[in-house]
């Protein structure tokens, strides 16, 4: 209960960070800011920089086809970081994200080529990803096994039950021209002049920023988060918070998965594979600690901007996608030697 | 403590350093941003190379053709040692061989002396994956035509197995495979040397085994079946030179560059560019063979590249229709894209756009057939004369498209448009590659495979 109490706010580094009256006051305001604010302005600062620096080597990136251009990977990548990034709050992860995102790819494809109705489609998908979700959830807490290999496990099982159900093959159907225009850049979702997949990042941003602060569920995800057995001795419903994160990021993961069978034109179900990774790295660069309790969904959009402005800023330079990949694990690192020597925000106190 | 750690008025050294030290980081990062976009276009290559006009006159090709290019003036057309042991008339089949080698040289085959046992036989196909219709239409085939055998009592049993990308495993259920007494095994190879052990083994033991698809140095017991993927490169930059009228801004996608077929590939295709000094190479795009990498990174370089891209080169797997939706979707002019593989899915995009383009039908199905061909062959008695029988493929033009799009392909299908008779050659290709090959074999139809099933 305590920890509850005085834990920092969520997002909100400790009250240390702003003891520094008895440093010289810097004249940069860069530095100003990295005072105030401490690591909190690092991922504001990276995306600054990354787009000034794109913006001024590159010729033509500073035009709207361009940008949206980035803004719809990053919706992509934005979209499918929303389970990722709730579940690392808890203190878990979610290591079966893309083979949902698969599963939404190669089902959704297969059952319009059975002739299903679209809305069927997305009830069945959503099942599915809702079942999956809470079987993640429940055997993690169940078998008291980190979520790194239950959900690694029901990933494995997720990728060879579809592959079992489509015997691996010959998917022929298709999807409503409507899905393939969302993922556009040049698209305009009904009069708002933005593809419809980057209005649904926005609007799903939105809610998961207010909802992260300004709901019970929210607040009991950092409780949760942050101190297991503080929230458990305070009676915070641990189960339902876990079984809550799980769901939504099986839900989502899955319904981008669908997105991305309209964005990339082929069904896979290893089309998501490289989500893996760059979910991961989008939370990480943004700052929400691996640890749990801290961080939120606001920094994870900070995140995904940085790493595709930045592997946007290395292809237009000509460096290889090995450079590109180097380039992002050292940037990993540093931000990890930065954020990550953080104490959990359960032994602050 | 709790003092301390909300901070008073004193700061201790630690902690200072600790912040300087988190500072300078962010401070390195920053410094290397800039740096970077600062920095010239290290990535981009153009060619430079002779005007030649040799290669132009293949664009107008429009029917389905085996062909190899005509052109062999580059070095690495140079034909590889021990080619007079290829049939003459194949011989152009192996242009551009040490890309398709994998350091395995061409030799005679370690089977020529091989005594095959009786039939009923045990046939046998070892898989690295079953994640893509590729690697499933190809089992499903192989599958298929030793069942048609074994209904004639031919074939006793037909074993397949799935290492799912494991090496290790693959080895061991190989020499299960041995020890359950395969007489035959086909197998889908990670690379070239990771299964010597298993041919090694399969070997002393008096079963046939050979690499499907790719090359396998084991020296003394290597035997390999695959088609010229340098050709195809060839072939279709050729095609693509000529659609583009020889002169523009060209992109290619290159599934992945530390893979010898990829690399063959690519190879083939820039070897026509050396012909074109009017063909600017922008840049070569990594897809790793995936659908979403490959339209987000052409995404990305459209939007840092505003410079028309008139021709657009893929290899395989997900940069046809990526390609041309990527351009569309930025407001970019169309270019001209080449198909690759024979994916029923560009078929229909291709069909439904009216496009200008190319394909090659080297779909999993049709190349599993030359892996049972060659396997009941060498069952039957048949010598091989060499230890890499290399073939090519059909490829299909504009006006080939009404015979070959059929009307369950839609541009998301997964299925394969087969080539004629299902076969990527005609079974009477290989009769000169082995001695006696003209002798009747088991009959069976890789026709009745349907495409849009399995």
């Amino acid at each position: 209960m305590a920890s509850l109490h005085t834990s920092p706010a969520p997002g909100v580094e400790p009250a240390d960070r702003g003891s520094q009256q008895t440093l010289r006051p810097p004249a940069n305001p860069a530095v100003l800011l990295l005072r105030r604010h401490g690591v909190d302005s690092v991922p504001w600062l990276l995306v600054i920089a990354l787009f000034v620096a794109t913006a001024v080597s590159l010729d033509g990136f500073l035009t709207r086809p361009s940008i949206l251009s980035v803004l719809v990977i990053s919706s992509l990548l934005g979209l499918a970081c929303v389970g990722q990034t709730l579940t690392v709050m808890l203190g878990g992860v979610d290591l079966s994200i893309p083979a949902l995102m698969g599963m939404g790819n190669v089902i959704s494809i297969m059952l319009a080529q059975d002739g299903w109705p679209f809305i069927a489609i997305v009830l069945l998908v959503g099942a599915a990803a809702v079942a999956i979700g809470t079987l993640n959830a429940v055997l993690s807490r169940a078998l008291k096994v980190h979520p790194l290999i239950v959900t690694l496990a029901i990933g494995s099982i997720v990728a060879g039950v579809v592959l079992t159900v489509t015997h691996g093959a010959s998917v022929n159907g298709t999807l409503p021209e409507w899905l393939t225009t969302a993922v556009s850049p040049v698209a305009h979702t009904w009069f708002i002049p933005l593809p419809g997949v980057l209005v649904a990042w926005i609007v799903i941003g939105a809610i998961l920023l207010w909802a992260q602060r300004g709901t019970r569920m929210g607040r009991l995800l950092y409780a949760v988060g942050s101190n297991p057995v503080a929230a458990r001795l305070s009676l915070a419903p641990e189960s339902v918070v876990w079984i809550g994160a799980y769901v939504i990021s099986a839900l989502i993961a899955a319904y981008t998965g669908m997105l991305l069978a309209a964005y990339s034109g082929a069904p896979s179900v290893t089309v998501a594979d490289p989500y893996l990774f760059m979910t991961i790295a989008a939370v990480v660069v943004g700052g929400t600690s691996l640890l749990g309790g801290s961080g939120g969904y606001g920094r994870t959009i900070l995140g995904v901007l940085v790493v595709e402005l930045l592997t946007t800023l290395l292809l237009g330079l000509g460096y290889s996608t090995y450079v590109q990949g180097m380039i992002l694990g050292i940037m990993i690192v540093l931000l990890v030697s930065i954020y990550g020597r953080d104490q959990h925000v359960s032994r602050r106190v | 403590m709790a003092a301390e750690e909300r901070g008073g008025g004193h700061i201790p050294r630690r902690r200072l350093r600790w912040r300087l030290g988190r500072h300078l980081a962010l401070l390195c990062l920053l410094v290397a941003a800039l740096a970077l976009g600062a920095c010239g276009n290290s990535g981009t290559t153009s060619t430079k190379a002779p005007v030649s006009t040799a290669g132009s006159t293949a664009a107008a090709s429009t029917s389905p053709s085996t062909t190899a290019p005509t052109d062999s003036s580059a070095s690495a057309d140079a034909m590889p040692a021990n080619i007079d042991l290829v049939p003459q008339q194949d011989r152009v089949n192996y242009v551009g061989y040490r890309y398709l080698s994998s350091g395995m040289e061409l030799g005679k085959s370690p089977y020529a002396n091989w005594t095959p046992p009786k039939p009923p036989w045990k046939v046998c196909y070892s898989a690295i994956t079953q994640q893509n219709s590729w690697h499933v239409d190809a089992m499903k085939m192989f599958v298929m035509l030793g069942n048609q055998l074994k209904a004639q009592g031919v074939v006793s049993d037909v074993v397949t197995t799935n290492s799912d990308g494991n090496t290790g495993v693959q080895i061991n259920q190989i020499n299960g495979m041995v020890s359950q007494g395969c007489d035959a095994i086909a197998a889908i190879t990670p690379s070239a040397t990771a299964l010597c052990p298993a041919f090694k083994n399969a070997f002393d033991h008096h079963v046939l085994i050979f690499s499907a698809e790719g090359s396998v140095d084991c020296p003394g017991i290597g035997q390999a079946v695959q088609p010229n993927d340098y050709i195809d490169g060839v072939k279709s930059m050729e095609w693509l030179a000529g659609a583009m009228g020889g002169k523009g801004n060209l992109l290619m996608l290159q599934g992945m560059p530390s893979y010898p077929l990829s690399q063959a590939r690519v190879a083939g295709a820039k070897s026509v560019l050396a012909r074109y000094p009017n063909i600017k190479l922008q840049a070569i795009l990594v897809t790793e063979w995936n659908a979403a990498t490959a339209k987000t990174r052409l995404l990305q370089y459209l939007a840092t590249h505003p410079a028309k891209v008139d021709g657009v080169w893929q290899e395989g797997c997900c940069g046809d229709i990526t390609s041309v939706q990527a351009l569309k979707q930025t407001g970019r002019p169309p270019a001209v894209v080449n198909g690759w593989g024979g994916s029923a899915a560009w078929m229909a995009f291709w069909k439904q756009n009216k496009l200008n383009s190319f394909d090659l039908l080297q779909g999993g199905p049709s190349q599993a057939v030359n892996y049972f061909d060659v396997m009941i062959r060498m069952l039957s008695g048949q010598k091989p004369k060499v230890n890499n029988l290399i073939h090519t493929v059909t490829f299909l033009g504009n006006n080939d498209v009404s015979n070959y799009y059929q009307g369950w392909m839609t541009d998301r299908s997964t299925a394969f448009v087969m080539p004629p008779g299902s076969r990527s050659v005609p079974s009477s290709y290989w009769n000169a590659f082995f001695v006696g090959g003209d002798r009747p074999l088991p009959k069976f139809d890789p026709t009745k495979f349907n495409p849009q099933n399995g």
